[in-house]
Parts: C-alpha cells; sequence; structure tokens
C-alpha cells in the first residue's frame, strides 16, 4: 500500500530496477541506484540520532544529490526542509533554528555557507552527499559521502511514519519579516500526486523537466509524480536556468514529454530562445503556474510550439495544486486572462464574500476557499498565524472540518470556471514567487537612515512584477539605492532584493492615514 | 588596463556588491555565485550595447559568454572585431 511518498520510490525501484529515474548533466542514476543511494542515507540519519518527525535540511544546489536527500531523509521517517541555495545566511539561521534542524545534507562546495550559519548552540551535523575537497578548519562534525556509501542499501529502514505525518516543509515569505514553515503530510502531498498523475496519465515512458529549486513546490510534481509513474526525471542544470536559447535545446535534446515551470520561464523563451528552431518531438505537455501568464506571450508559444496540450495549475504552497484549467486553442490577441478552472479531484473549492457569506450564483466576487486532503497542517511553531488562515469550514456546523482561505479574489464564471481576480493583501509575484511586501519593507526599515518605506509592484513583462521600494530618510539624508539593495540582501532571498529604490521627501497618504500604495504603483 | 576589461570588471563588481561580494577575479564564476541571473543579463545587455559598438543576439545569451569576467571580455572583444 502507497501512503508515503517514500513508497512511491520503493515501488518504481521494484518494477523498473534499470529504468533512468532521475538524469543530471552526463549523470544517470536508475530506480534501483535512486533506491539503493536514499537507503545508504537512511541509515546515516538513524545513526546520527534521527527521531521519527525530525527536521532535517538540504542545503546545495540543485543536482540529483538533492534528489536522494529528499528520498532518503523521508526513509528515515525525517521531514525535509529544502533550504534556498541563494538565501542570505540570515534568512537561513533563521529557518534553522525556528523548525530546529540539527541534520544538514550538504554537499563539500556548500561548507563555507555552512560554516557561515553554525555556531556551538545550533551544533549542526553535516552529512555530505558528494565527493569533493573539504573546507579547512571546518568546525562542525561532519560524515563524508564516502562513509554515506558504505552502509548496507538492503533494506529500507522500518519507520512508523503514519500518512498524517509531516513529509516536508516549505518556508513562504511572511509579512511580519518573518518567513513561515508551511507543513505538509505525506497524505496532502499523496492526493495531490495521484491526481496529477491519472489526469495527464504520467507513464514510465514519459520525461519529466525539473526546473524549479526544491524549497518552491513546483518540485513535488516534477519529484514525486515522476516516481509514481516511474518516468525519468531530468534536472534543468542551474547554470542554464537563465539562458533560454540553450534551454530550448535542453528540451528538445532530452526528449521532455511533460515541462513544468512558471510562466516566466516561458516567456523567457518565447522571447529569447528562438523556439521556432527546434521540433520538440517528444513533448506533449506544458504546465505551468504560479502567477498569471499574459496572453500574448501565451499565444506566441502555441504558435511556436503547437503540438502540446498547455494547462493552468492554480494553488497556493498550503494547498499544492487545487484548480486547472487546459487552454483549448491559441487565445485571441486581446482574450481575457487564463481562467484558474475547475477543482482537481478530491479537492473542493468555494467562494466567501465580505459577510462571510459561501456565493455561488456566477459573477460575484469573494475568497477562494479550500477543502481537501490538499490542505497543509498549518504554519510551523505558528499558532497565530496558522488560525487565521486554516479555519473551521463556514458551511460545517456539525463536525469539525478545516478550510484554507487562500486570500485570492476570484469569481465563477458562466462556464463553471474560476477566474483570479487579484490578492486581498499586498502580495506581489515575482518570477513566481510570493513575495508579501511587508517582509520587504521590515527589512529596508533595519536600516538606521530609513525613516519610512512602502514596497509596490511594478508589472513586468518578462518576470510578472518587478519590486520597486519608496523609501523616506532621516532629515532627507542621501543614500545610494545600491545601500539599500545591498542593505535588503543581507537579510532577503534575491528574488526579494527591490530592483528599483527611489527616494521621496514624504509618502502619499490614504484619508486613513494609510500608505497610499495605489498613488505609489501609479508613479512611473 | 583596456578600455573593455575596465568597465566590464566594473559593472560585475556593481552587480556583485547587490550579493553582497565584494571583489569578484576574472575567472571567478559568475553563474555559480548568483552574480549573473535572469535580471542581471538583461542589465548586463543593455549595458555592453549601450556602452561598446556592438548587437547582443539571442544566441549569444549563452553560459560560455557569462560565465566569468574573462570570458565577457573575450566575448565582447570578439564582437568588436
Amino acid at each position: 500500500m502507497d501512503f508515503l511518498l517514500n513508497h512511491l520510490l520503493e515501488q518504481s525501484a521494484r518494477r523498473f530496477p534499470d529504468k533512468p529515474a532521475v538524469t543530471f548533466g552526463e549523470s544517470v542514476l536508475t530506480y534501483a541506484e535512486l533506491d539503493r543511494l536514499s537507503t545508504r542515507l537512511a541509515h546515516v540519519l538513524l545513526e546520527h540520532g534521527l527521531q521519527r518527525g525530525d527536521r532535517v535540511g538540504i542545503w546545495m544546489p540543485k543536482s540529483d544529490a538533492a534528489i536522494v536527500a529528499i528520498h532518503g531523509i523521508l526513509k528515515a521517517g525525517g521531514v525535509y526542509v529544502p533550504l534556498d541555495p541563494g538565501a542570505p545566511s540570515d534568512r537561513v539561521r533563521y529557518i534553522v533554528d525556528d523548525c530546529d534542524i540539527r541534520l544538514l545534507v550538504s554537499v563539500p562546495a556548500f561548507l563555507d555557507h555552512v560554516q557561515d550559519i553554525n555556531t556551538a548552540e545550533r551544533a549542526l551535523k553535516v552529512i555530505l552527499m558528494a565527493h569533493g575537497p573539504l573546507l579547512a578548519g571546518f568546525a562542525a562534525p561532519m560524515v563524508s559521502y564516502d562513509e554515506v556509501l558504505a552502509h548496507p542499501a538492503t533494506d529500507s529502514p522500518r519507520i512508523a511514519t503514519l500518512s498524517s505525518d509531516l513529509a516536508y516543509i516549505l518556508y513562504t515569505s511572511g509579512s511580519t519579516g518573518t518567513p513561515k514553515g508551511v507543513m505538509i503530510s505525506h497524505i496532502n502531498a499523496l492526493n495531490f500526486v495521484g491526481w496529477a498523475c491519472d489526469e495527464f496519465q504520467v507513464t514510465r515512458d514519459d520525461v519529466l523537466s525539473n526546473h524549479a529549486p526544491y524549497h518552491f513546490d513546483l518540485t513535488i510534481f516534477d519529484v514525486f509524480v515522476a516516481m509514481k509513474a516511474g518516468a525519468t526525471l531530468a534536472i534543468v542544470p542551474e547554470e542554464l536556468a537563465y539562458f533560454p536559447w540553450r534551454l530550448a535545446e535542453w528540451i528538445d535534446r532530452n526528449g521532455i514529454t511533460i515541462w513544468y515551470s512558471v510562466p516566466s520561464i516561458l516567456t523567457m523563451m518565447v522571447r529569447r530562445g528562438r523556439l521556432e528552431r527546434l521540433r520538440y518531438e517528444r513533448l506533449r505537455l506544458v504546465l505551468f503556474a504560479g502567477e498569471v501568464f499574459p496572453i500574448r506571450y501565451l499565444r506566441e508559444l502555441m504558435q511556436l510550439v503547437p503540438r502540446p496540450k498547455y494547462c493552468n495549475l492554480y494553488g497556493p504552497t498550503e494547498t499544492n495544486v487545487i484548480t486547472y484549467h487546459y487552454v483549448s486553442g491559441v487565445p485571441d490577441e486581446g482574450a481575457p486572462p487564463l481562467p484558474i478552472g475547475k477543482a482537481c479531484a478530491n479537492v473542493d473549492v468555494f467562494v466567501v464574500d465580505d459577510e462571510g457569506r459561501v456565493v455561488t450564483q456566477p459573477g460575484v466576487e469573494g475568497e477562494l476557499y479550500a477543502r481537501g486532503p490538499n490542505v497543509a497542517q498549518g504554519y510551523w511553531g505558528d499558532p497565530q498565524k496558522t488560525g487565521k488562515v486554516f479555519v473551521q469550514n463556514p458551511c460545517q456546523g456539525h463536525s469539525r472540518e478545516i478550510v484554507y482561505r487562500t486570500g485570492d479574489i476570484v469569481v465563477l464564471g458562466e462556464d463553471g470556471s474560476y477566474l483570479f481576480r487579484g490578492r486581498r493583501d499586498h502580495m506581489i509575484k515575482s518570477r513566481g514567487y510570493r513575495i508579501e511586501a511587508g517582509e520587504v519593507e521590515s527589512a529596508i526599515y533595519r536600516h538606521p537612515q530609513v525613516l519610512e518605506t512602502a514596497v509596490v509592484p511594478v508589472p513586468d513583462p518578462d518576470i510578472g512584477n518587478r519590486i520597486r521600494a519608496f523609501v523616506v530618510t532621516r532629515d532627507g539624508e542621501l543614500i545610494e539605492a545600491r545601500e539599500i539593495q545591498q542593505h535588503c540582501a543581507r537579510f532577503l532571498p534575491r528574488y526579494m532584493v527591490p530592483e528599483d529604490v527611489a527616494f521621496l521627501q514624504s509618502l502619499p497618504k490614504t484619508s486613513t492615514g494609510k500608505v497610499d500604495k495605489k498613488a505609489l504603483a501609479n508613479r512611473q | 588596463m583596456d578600455a573593455v576589461v575596465e568597465d566590464i570588471t566594473g559593472i560585475i563588481h556593481e552587480l556583485a556588491r547587490v550579493r553582497r561580494i565584494a571583489t569578484v577575479q576574472p575567472r571567478d564564476n559568475l553563474l555559480a555565485q548568483g552574480i549573473v541571473d535572469s535580471l542581471a543579463i538583461v542589465k548586463l545587455m543593455l549595458f555592453l550595447e549601450d556602452r561598446f559598438p556592438i548587437r547582443i543576439s539571442d544566441e549569444d545569451i549563452v553560459p560560455e559568454n557569462f560565465r566569468d569576467i574573462e570570458s565577457l571580455c573575450r566575448f565582447v572583444q570578439s564582437k568588436m572585431r
């Protein structure tokens, strides 16, 4: 019975031991090899004190070793916490402390970063998943890759993990200046993975791309749908990620059948990849999620690459994908934005208006709620934030059922598809990441010369939105935009550092005294 | 120092400072260090086309040309020839 995410790999390893499970550049791991390697890592973790439910960090660049780490941690009954390889030390330190990470899976090339966040109190133990020269004077206890390889590969450890136990925690931007850890159980993820496998009829003949980094929930589809189907996961090398010309060739050459990324990446390929050069013979499905796809570029993409089906997926990290919409035919030039569509199997969505009433008639706006096994377990160690958005189902008076308030304003269309209208709060979407304006503002406020600041999105055809910060300094003191950016880079991951910084004498206010973000957004 | 090398070293240091990296050696990998990402590439292209008499085409935007300061200089010099 497959009731844990790690069972998916174990099943496929039995059925297709010699099939390529993961490819990364020239390296290929078969299902049997991935299964054995992750079992070795699981035994190492247990030997070094991992208890069921303990959080284990993964901090390394995107690679096949990271996939081994994900499975190894799950097999040992741990909860994996993927750390952004590009995040500044302060943020990683915060996450490590917040969810009490003691064991960290990494690679030799990252040891200087690890050194930077480690202290005697943290006492991290590092397990290396690659060979390579070690950092001289590295202080923390460390398990070399050779030691990992020396562990037995037979028999996954027997751990009494339940499907309702946590499998991973993904940290997302939080409004009060600190990231929140979204807790996902095995059953949360499996419900989504099972739906995706069936809906897109994924088989062992498919080759799935892995473009997103592992702290981003798009990778749950890549990693676990591939494992369930016995398909091959082809990891996009990080150094190709920003080079559309080469990325197009990579998709063609690797025989990718299912592509999944944020629309920004597809837009970049339309604009700069000269997609018409190649045929993408095997590509049958293009999935995108995380932000609104500008119709102009979707239209061009579908004209340049006409064969595959295109499907828009929607859902916040707290639920993974909950609605989907197939694009039927190339949209017209002036077509309205794509619907987010209808609910996935075994998921229910409904709309609640400002008065708290459930609205079912088309054309009335309200906040989208989600219910079903996809709904996450809340935010790690934060019952207050959890209680605000993981709430009792307002339609259910007689039994306990927690539903998730997405914070997204939607409207039901005449055809039964939902349309996305915007955010209830000031969340900004950039490059598929959701960014709380408040978190960027808190970082800017930490600068001693800053008196007042407000962060607004500036629509950008390539990345969805750029982040613009308006800053008022103390006594009008002159500081450079670059200084604010460097300051932010100390506390924020790079996708949250404002691209533009403008200085004002004062911030415009609304009649209620709030910063007038609308007026700021309209400023050139 | 030749103008190409000087200007490119200058803009790379500017991009690096945003990432809190103080100095960049001519052969330091800009991609691995996150100095060059999707936005930085756009900025770099605009800067190079503005500063030198060159036009950068889509097929020039490949990792080999953006890997380090040395390869960027080589790329610009070959375009100017």
